[in-house]
């Protein structure tokens, strides 16, 4: 057995393992020095999705109190019902940096470019006049939470149907692990499979000596008995052996559950191979996408892990013949403004029953493996943003989000939250409103009324990035080593403060997270 | 495409041209865009260029020249309005492709229309807009040196746009005849921009297209300035530097119109 091999080996043990202060033989040195947290791995697993929505189809009635599968059965999110009770919708989120043509609510930019760039970072985008390459000055979510907690200090980043985007064009990009600076992630299945499949053997499907006898039952413990007996002939302290002794009961519970699963009968179980399918076929590229993110979650490759489905896609598969940038803006165009098509609602409607599929499916794997005593799920924040809130008004406010799954309890689960004041009659928008009488014209009133649901989407970060066990420094912003509560996240929490590029120095009005969204 | 025949306006000149046609397979072979002299409104001949499917209408790619630059791939191209109302804030997207229909890159840039028009909201903001009938351009930022002109299949392309209703023309901001002066590395321009509006004129821009007998942009020059024009006000200004002059040119003003 090679020390690569068992290094590898360890990476998937979920952080117990990697975690253990006296190993010298294997990987816990190299963890340690990456600071990566102890215990069962927290995930933050985020599906993002273009164009906003049929607000007011997607949103369930109630925006505040318990939330059960009835509520669901009769939105978009229907698909979403069985899993009633591990969901929490946080409700009356502003997103950063709303276009407008007079700026009213963020940069004047372009009314994609500036809310990629900003969405996941929360920083203004430039050049101002930079319509379709503008980029944030700062980093995005991913970046900043992975570094702190990915064993490979990065995210896994999943673009569905290709990379997207680059530096001349950055209408639709969203990941940023320096300020300005792109960051393309995978846009197929097969590199991410093969930095899977090491981590369960040599050469992509064939099993180390280790993992071969986990996947034949023997325990961890047994596996490095010779390593555990050399170490405890090893004169150390008291504390020091009572440690080794808590590690070595941590590794046989962790052990037993996580890494046994991470081997090839689980990626076969998930319809994985080295031959990666999907193509231009939008569905089996998801799946496949969906499938190696559990399972890296699973190996614990990766505990940030962010998929995005294509802008300006034409759904060819739902009988759309017009790509969604298109219908979003009703009319079938990038145009904004116009004549609509006929049943257009419908259009989008499919559109976005498509993605709450993909997305119930997502949830659907994860809760289908357990993990200890809970399923994988349930040690995870998975979240689905969406860029907009209605497709047309382009509009920030009243965003619709869903999260599942509690993140080891760190989240209430099974309820919507109205984080801005707890009204249980929030309204869920006007997307339907438009195209009365065949022509859309009144872009701002399909959304949302500006003043309303405007809670800064920072605070929620702050949130997830806590409940994975990311730290703050003392100033409360995310720092790599910090040992504080992240309390503040990106450089505005005011919209209004984008505008011509942010010249205000960083200001975070609200800062905290949203302690109502918490289980305790 | 075909386009036969058309008016090239910016803010400056009026320019001519006669009809002609692009990408298509009896196309004369691709050369340079650098020939300003010549009648061609698509550079290289022979590289299609098409609307993104289901996109068509409104705005129409007229003339484009695709060459190497300094530092990559450059793109200047001519827009047309064929709506009936203005088209404002216009963009442009192009994606290019390799020989395989791989998709190779994207890029996009705002596609100048020279025109400002006033939002009748009483909310006071104004807009650019490429009026019915008139034309626009635009040039993209360099592309990455890894792109390269004999590798590419076709592009395909599209103009994110706003029709606004209730927009009024906003009369104005002019851009004086030209004159072109000689520099270490070409040729630049040098005019007067005039602000006839009754709002303050702030970061005024002028970009200037050399074009050729049709009409298509060669190159881009352009002038900028962190300063405010009064209502009334003529700031003088000389142009970034272009390698040749082509025979007639398009001049797009721009700026910030605080209302």
């Amino acid at each position: 057995m090679t020390t690569m091999n068992r290094r590898r080996f360890l990476h998937g043990l979920g952080g117990a393992a990697i975690a253990a202060p006296f190993l010298s033989s294997v990987a816990e040195k190299e963890a340690k020095s990456q600071g990566v947290p102890m215990g069962t791995p927290k995930r933050l697993i985020v599906m993002f999705t273009h164009y906003g929505c049929l607000t007011n189809r997607w949103f369930p009635a109630k925006s505040h109190g318990e939330l059960t599968a009835t509520d669901y059965m009769a939105t978009t999110l229907k698909h979403m019902a069985p899993y009633a009770s591990k969901l929490l919708m946080p409700r009356g989120i502003r997103a950063m940096n709303e276009w407008s043509f007079g700026g009213t609510h963020g940069q004047t930019t372009d009314p994609h470019t500036q809310v990629c760039g900003s969405y996941f970072t929360c920083y203004p985008v430039t050049p101002d006049d930079g319509k379709f390459d503008a980029k944030p000055t700062g980093r995005s979510l991913d970046h900043i939470a992975a570094e702190q907690v990915d064993p490979s200090g990065k995210p896994l980043f999943m673009q569905i149907g290709g990379v997207r985007g680059d530096n001349t064009r950055t209408q639709d990009v969203i990941s940023w692990d320096q300020p300005g600076q792109v960051f393309p992630g995978y846009g197929s299945g097969t590199a991410i499979f093969s930095n899977l499949t090491n981590m369960f053997g040599d050469g992509g499907m064939n099993m180390n000596p280790d993992t071969y006898k986990m996947a034949r039952g023997q325990g961890a413990v047994d596996i490095f008995r010779e390593d555990i007996d050399s170490l405890k002939r090893v004169p150390m302290s008291v504390a020091d052996t009572r440690r080794l002794d808590d590690w070595m009961a941590l590794l046989q519970d962790v052990g037993g559950t996580v890494t046994a699963q991470c081997n090839e009968m689980t990626a076969t179980g998930l319809g994985l191979s080295g031959q990666m399918s999907g193509g231009g076929d939008i569905v089996k590229a998801a799946a496949t996408m969906q499938d190696l993110a559990v399972l890296s979650a699973i190996c614990d490759a990766n505990r940030v892990i962010f998929l995005k489905f294509p802008g300006t896609y034409t759904f060819s598969h739902l009988d759309l013949n017009k790509d969604s940038h298109g219908i979003s803006h009703r009319i079938g165009t990038a145009f904004m403004g116009g004549t609509c098509l006929d049943g257009v609602l419908e259009m989008i409607f499919k559109i976005d029953d498509f993605y709450a599929q993909q997305f119930a499916r997502l949830v659907g794997r994860l809760d289908s493996f357990d993990e200890g005593d809970v399923k994988l799920l349930d040690n995870t924040a998975t979240v689905w943003f969406n860029e907009l809130s209605d497709g047309n008004s382009h509009n920030l406010n009243n965003m619709p989000i869903l999260q599942a799954g509690s993140c080891g309890g760190y989240f209430k689960t099974g309820q919507a939250i109205n984080v801005e004041g707890g009204k249980a009659d929030l309204t869920p928008g006007h997307s339907e409103e438009d195209c009365q009488g065949g022509e859309s014209t009144n872009l701002d009133g399909v959304g949302t009324p500006a003043n309303v649901a405007t809670m800064p989407i920072n605070k929620y970060f702050c949130n997830l990035l806590n409940a994975i066990g990311a730290k703050g420094g003392p100033d409360g912003f995310p720092l790599k080593g910090g040992m504080a509560e992240v309390s503040k996240f990106g450089k505005y929490d005011d919209t209004k403060l984008f505008k011509g590029a942010g010249p205000s120095p960083v200001t975070i009005n609200n800062p905290g997270e949203y302690t109502e969204l918490k289980a305790v | 495409m075909s386009r036969s025949p058309f008016l090239l306006l910016g803010t400056g000149l009026l320019v001519a041209a006669t009809g002609c046609s692009g990408g298509g397979d009896d196309a004369p072979g691709a050369g340079g865009g650098g020939s300003a002299g010549d009648d061609r409104a698509f550079v290289p001949e022979g590289l299609s260029n098409t609307e993104l499917a289901g996109q068509e209408g409104g705005l129409t790619l007229v003339a484009f020249t695709l060459e190497q630059g300094a530092a990559g791939l450059v793109l200047h191209a001519a827009v047309e309005n064929e709506g009936a109302t203005p088209a404002c804030e216009v963009g442009m997207l192009i994606d290019y492709y390799d020989q395989t229909q791989q998709l190779v890159t994207s890029a996009g840039s705002a596609v100048l229309g020279g025109h400002f028009y006033l939002i009748d909201d009483g909310s006071g903001v104004v807009l650019t807009c490429i009026p019915p009938g008139k034309v626009g351009m635009t040039s993209m930022p360099a592309l990455s040196p890894e792109v390269v002109l004999s590798d590419l299949g076709h592009l395909e392309h599209h103009f994110p746009a706003f029709t606004v209703p209730g927009v009024v023309p906003l009369d104005g901001v002019s851009v004086g005849k030209l004159t072109a002066v000689g520099t270490a590395i070409g040729s630049a321009y040098r005019g007067t921009l005039t602000n006839g509006l009754d709002q303050v004129l702030s970061s005024p821009k002028v970009t200037v297209f050399p074009v050729n007998r049709v009409g298509r942009p060669l190159a881009v020059a352009t002038s900028l300035a962190p300063m405010e024009i009064p209502p009334g006000g003529i700031w003088p200004f000389e142009t970034s530097s272009v390698g040749e002059l082509g025979v007639g040119y398009a001049a797009f003003a721009g700026g910030s119109v605080v209302p």
